[in-house]
């Protein structure tokens, strides 16, 4: 067997393309059919569950779904940024208002009316 | 299962896909049922948040377990993959995980760049320019990467001896 085939087969295994010539070549090596055989082997094991696997999945689904999706939360800062934003404006505003304003009077002089001279 | 108003469809979604294969790819790194439960609600805590942001750019798979390998690196960064916390896994097995015992061995002694690129391709079933780019490598040796630990783990699971007793039979065969 040439490193070649079994290495080929590996790849073919991981959806990878490959030379269809050479595939044929490898398909007619004992050794790299047996390496094949093997590598499928490997597969089953890796994708056979792991301890606690079910019982994490029937935990966690709820758990995820009771989540308050990032994009709401992001709405709400949005808001309540936007409103503080607003009530700062209006009371900026409202101060330059006051500063262009004249002062309010503090004391009222009235003034008697003059007497007119002959 | 039928998710309440407030849930996120999108990160569902990426769950319901890919919540196994993630706790499986964490289970066989950490060897640790409670360590992979911990670190897998934590790639989908990520997930959720980051869901918003989320641009099916990228294959989803591939976005995923970017995110698992991440959370897989704070938690070495926070301790050291150690004896103390992995389970020995030749302890109370039962007869039937004989196989699965010698996988893992097998998975052990890998060096983890082996280790890393096979379980990203097996479990996330991530190409190897995607594997190649969530480790920074490069796809020739992402392909020999792969391809050696599978000759690795082929040789614990089916010894020559297993073998014989399959013989395929074939024109070259004698």
């Amino acid at each position: 067997m040439t490193t070649d085939h079994a290495e080929l087969f590996s790849a073919l295994m991981d959806r990878e393309a490959v030379d269809p010539e050479a595939l044929a070549r490898a398909l007619e090596d004992p050794e790299a059919r047996r390496a094949l055989v093997g590598f499928a082997t490997v597969r089953r094991e890796l994708h056979a569950p792991a301890p606690g696997e079910r019982e994490w999945i029937v935990a966690q689904a709820p758990r995820l779904a009771a989540m308050r999706p990032s994009r709401d939360r992001w709405r709400l800062v949005a808001a309540a940024v936007l409103l503080a934003a607003g009530l700062g404006a209006g009371v900026v505003a409202e101060r330059y208002r006051s500063q262009q304003r004249p002062p309010e009077p503090t004391r009222i002089v009235q003034l008697d009316a003059l007497p007119v001279n002959p | 299962m039928t998710p309440p108003a407030t849930a996120d469809p999108v990160a569902l979604g990426l769950f319901e896909r890919h919540g196994r294969a993630v706790r499986r790819f964490l289970f066989r790194l950490t060897r640790d049922p409670a360590a992979a439960d911990d670190l897998a609600g934590e790639v989908f805590l990520r997930v959720v948040k980051a869901s918003a942001t989320y641009e099916p750019r990228e294959r989803e798979a591939a976005w995923v377990f970017r995110i698992a390998q991440n959370v897989l690196r704070d938690a070495h960064r926070r301790r050291s993959r150690s004896v103390e916390h992995a389970v020995d896994a030749d302890a109370a097995a039962p007869a039937d995980q004989v196989a699965s015992l010698d996988l893992q061995r097998g998975l052990d002694a890998l060096p983890d760049d082996e280790r890393v690129a096979l379980l990203l391709g097996e479990m996330g079933g991530l190409s190897y320019t995607e594997i190649a780019e969530a480790t920074g490598s490069t796809v020739p040796a992402i392909r020999s990467r792969i391809y050696r630990a599978r000759q690795t783990l082929r040789a614990r699971l089916l010894p020559p001896s297993r073998e014989a007793a399959f013989p395929l039979r074939g024109s070259n065969d004698d």
